[in-house]
């Protein structure tokens, strides 16, 4: 009894105890992720399988959930005689990861069209979180956990407690448009056309307000990439909501300042994709079915002007000059 | 030396048939004593005596004993 | 860094291992170092020169008023040290509103404030004060040491959000060896973990709700109001009482003992009581320190006296919160309640005897649910984002059932109100009963308690919301 209380021998216990405890909490976190066949962010194989099997010219559009709920891939197809696969999934994977993931799959001639939500750009979303963290164990890419910064790695394991506490909900109960099921097979989400808005409150929080510059360059340099090797890249602002919006005005206007500090055209403004709050199904991004109809249609007007336009993509020299 | 006088205004503000009240006896430790009774027992002390205490001398008092040598320098 | 993130996980331990691995004359300076560290974490290198200003003004100030004999030179350094500690106060908590001013006089658009953040500030100067007035009393001796006096300002464990530490209390802790001490260790860890508990599990979940409603008062009406305010009632109170907890667990790893800041506050029978189981150590600082004073200066008055000095005082204690209309009517609510009661307290015993239920169990009853809700009526002036909508609030509350059941209990999740419930049952349990607080401890204490300690930690990870990180005190 007297050597327990010896410090040494509490230490070894409570080290040992903390190990159990890591060891169990992701072993749970993994057995739920990997026997989650039907979960949400499991679409990342239909999306990966489309993207592979699309021959080019294709139209390829990415960016987080804002653009699975709110763009209408079959109408686009129509608008440019191209097939278009919808990449959009979940604004958490991070901008990085979603332009790393595409790239090995787009060709000369191809049109890729990037979407992401405004959190991309500023404090380091750019990396990616939880549903990064998720979407590495549904796939086993380990080496895709680089893209989070390691510091952030634990933080994020705990954050991810919710699909262990939500087990019974999201993962038992199928009765929820969050599902691997609810996509179609161009990409987009549909479940959601038919239900009625659900009723929200816009997320009072402000985003940060430090402009992320390398995201920014990230991006700039994916644009001149693809320009040398004959790929169009078009960059616009996401779908938002009204009130949010005024929350956000002036992060938002700080981000446009960035782009076109640092060289990159973006087709829309912010204002031009701010729409009504009863347009949006249950977050500030996920736009309803009339909503969505509305964006797909002020979407492909914007991307053909733009595509007319053929000055507006970054040219090869252009591109070699500002990467000094 | 806490005089007779002073304990029995001390007792008589806070209803109290006896207690032993030395130099250094606290307000806690005597029932009832809290920052409300205790303004009237110094209000009741500067009546009986005829005496007039500043503020910051009454903050300084950590016992009987001090509110004690306090009456005696003001009275003589 | 927040008690609640990985990153103090790992700090912690770290810490302590080079604490306990050095020699015991230089333990303080490990602690000092890692204080000054924690408080680097919050990447406002601001704060570190102001903490370091206030540690040299009133270590300097406190050396002089000892040294001196003269009162008026006592007094002159006294408010030297207390008005320079002020000072760095206001300057922070009224930044905002000197801001907005100047933009509008000046036709400025300038947003520093929104990108200044004072955690602790109000907690050390509030500690500074109270040493020098210590002194100046001669309740205390002045600290010669410096390493030791920057250490009681800098403590990590309560240098965010206190408790506000008397000189008496903690600076002779400091001084002790350090011996390893097994029993402290284990309850201190075991604190800790209560603390992180009532905070990820508990508070951050009642947030949910209270944010819902607050965030966007309009959207909600009648009972709603009504349920978010209580949410926020009991969420601020495990908020608060889940740090202190972390703050006193940690300090008890390094056999510190912190004061205690709550008293199981909401089983209050009376505003006054309330008073003296909430923050304790800060309501303990404007006793003190404003009340006290105030009370024997103004002991002529008559009745007026303590019921203005009690105004004076919270008062005070809404404007410590924070430079808004809504705390400094949060604070004169509480004047106010306690004020009147000093008035009607001898009314309401006539009452209760002639009614004959001063002795009756259903009179405590009556007397804590009356206080919860007075207090939790003056909580809506101090959640609220204007005033505009604390009137909102206030003036919607019995226009009825509306969107309760499917806008609020049930939009987190079924999950989410039964682990609530089930919580706040058992935290009501515990207070009411003390039987059930043994039996949980029997439970940590028995042969099978690592096999507790697993659960129970493994309950918090599971449970636990980790994405918020800020402390509602934390912003005072």
């Amino acid at each position: 009894m007297e050597d327990s209380r010896r410090p040494t021998v509490l230490f070894i216990k409570w080290v040992a105890m903390l190990v159990v405890v890591a060891l169990s909490y992701t072993g749970l976190l993994y057995y739920i992720v990997i026997n989650g066949k039907d979960n949400y962010l499991a679409a990342t194989f239909n999306k990966m399988k489309l993207l592979e099997n699309t021959l080019s010219p294709k139209m390829v559009l990415v960016g987080g959930s804002n653009i699975a709920f709110g763009l209408d891939s079959t109408k686009t197809r129509q608008a440019f005689g191209l097939p278009v696969v919808n990449m959009g999934l979940h604004s958490g994977l991070g901008l990085k990861f979603m332009l790393d993931q595409v790239k090995p799959y787009i060709n000369k001639n191809d049109i890729v069209v990037i979407v992401p939500e405004y959190s991309q750009y500023v404090g380091d979303s750019f990396y990616g979180d939880e549903a990064l963290l998720e979407v590495v164990m549904i796939t086993k890419d380990w080496s895709a956990l680089g893209y989070i910064p390691a510091l952030k790695i634990p933080n994020i394991a705990l954050r991810l407690n919710r699909i262990i506490f939500s087990y019974y909900n999201e993962h038992v109960n199928s009765d929820t448009i969050y599902s691997r099921n609810s996509f179609n097979s161009d990409g987009d989400l549909t479940a959601h056309l038919a239900l009625p808005n659900v009723k929200f409150s816009i997320d009072y929080k402000a985003l940060p307000a430090d402009i992320n510059q390398k995201a920014i360059r990230y991006l700039y340099n994916f644009i001149a990439t693809n320009a040398d090797h004959g790929i169009t890249t078009l960059i616009l602002y996401p779908c938002l909501a009204r009130s949010y919006y005024h929350r956000q005005a002036a992060t938002i206007a700080k981000i446009a300042g960035a782009f076109s500090k640092n060289g990159i055209h973006v087709l829309s403004s912010a204002q031009d994709f701010v729409y009504d709050d009863d347009l949006f199904f249950n977050t500030h991004y996920h736009l309803n079915a009339q909503g969505r109809s509305l964006h797909t249609e002020k979407t492909i007007q914007a991307l053909k002007v733009a595509l007319m336009d053929r000055t507006l993509a970054p040219t090869s020299t252009s591109a070699q000059n500002l990467n000094k | 030396m806490v005089s007779e006088k002073l304990k029995s205004v001390i007792l008589g503000e806070l209803e109290l048939d006896d207690f032993d009240i030395v130099d250094s006896t606290t307000a806690d430790m005597v029932p009832g004593w809290d920052s409300l009774r205790h303004v009237r027992v110094i209000l009741a002390v500067e009546q009986v005596y005829g005496i007039r205490f500043q503020t910051i001398e009454l903050i300084r008092i950590k016992n009987v004993g001090d509110l004690q040598a306090l009456i005696d320098r003001k009275t003589t | 860094m927040s008690f609640n993130s990985a990153q103090y996980f790992i700090f912690l331990p770290v810490v302590f291992l080079v604490f306990y691995f050095t020699a015991d004359r230089y333990r303080w300076v490990v602690l000092l170092v890692a204080s000054y560290g924690f408080y680097a974490s919050f990447n406002a290198p601001y704060l570190l020169a102001v903490l370091l200003m206030v540690t040299g003004i009133s270590y300097t100030c406190g050396l002089r008023i000892a040294a001196k004999q003269d009162e008026t030179i006592r007094k002159r350094w006294l408010w030297i040290g207390s008005f320079a500690c002020l000072t760095i106060l206001a300057l922070f908590k009224y930044l905002p509103f000197f801001e907005s001013q100047a933009n509008r006089t000046f036709g400025l658009s300038s947003t520093l404030s929104s990108t200044i953040i004072s955690i602790g500030v109000s907690y050390f100067t509030f500690q500074a004060i109270s040493y020098l007035v210590d002194i100046y009393l001669e309740i205390e001796e002045s600290e010669c040491h410096f390493g030791h006096f920057a250490l009681y300002l800098a403590f990590f464990p309560k240098l965010s959000q206190g408790p506000i530490e008397r000189a008496g209390d903690l600076l002779p802790q400091l001084k002790q060896p350090y011996r390893f001490d097994y029993d402290a260790m284990r309850s201190g860890m075991l604190l800790f973990t209560w603390g992180l508990f009532k905070k990820v599990v508990v508070a951050d979940r009642l947030a949910l709700y209270a944010d819902q409603v607050y965030n966007n008062v309009h959207n909600y009406t009648g009972l709603s109001l009504i349920i978010g305010t209580y949410a926020y009632a009991l969420q601020i109170y495990f908020d608060f009482a889940g740090y202190t907890d972390m703050a006193r667990g940690t300090g008890r790893m390094f056999g510190i003992n912190l004061t205690e800041n709550f008293n199981s506050p909401y089983s209050a029978t009376s505003v006054a009581d309330f008073w003296r189981r909430w923050h304790i150590s800060f309501s303990r600082w404007i006793l003190d320190y404003i009340f006290k004073p105030l009370q024997m200066a103004w002991r002529n008055w008559g009745q007026a006296g303590p019921a203005a000095a009690l105004i004076v005082t919270f008062l005070v204690c809404g404007i410590w919160h924070g430079a808004t209309w809504g705390f400094v009517i949060w604070g004169l609510l509480h004047g106010i309640y306690l004020a009147s009661s000093t008035s009607y307290r001898p009314y309401q015993k006539r009452l209760h005897k002639w009614l004959g239920v001063e002795k009756s169990p259903w009179l405590k009853w009556w007397q804590m649910f009356v206080t919860f809700n007075l207090v939790s009526f003056a909580w809506v002036f101090f959640r609220s984002k204007s005033l505009g909508d604390a009137w909102y609030v206030i003036s919607s509350w019995f226009h009825g059932v509306k969107g309760l059941r499917s806008d609020l209990i049930l939009s987190q999740g079924r999950q989410n109100i039964l682990l609530l419930l089930a919580c706040i049952t058992l935290f009501v349990l515990a207070a009411i009963r003390p039987q059930v607080a043994e039996r949980f401890n029997s439970l940590f204490n028995g042969t099978s308690r690592w096999l507790f300690y697993y659960l129970f930690v493994m309950l918090i990870l599971i449970c636990g919301l980790f994405g918020k990180a800020e402390f509602i005190y934390g912003r005072f």
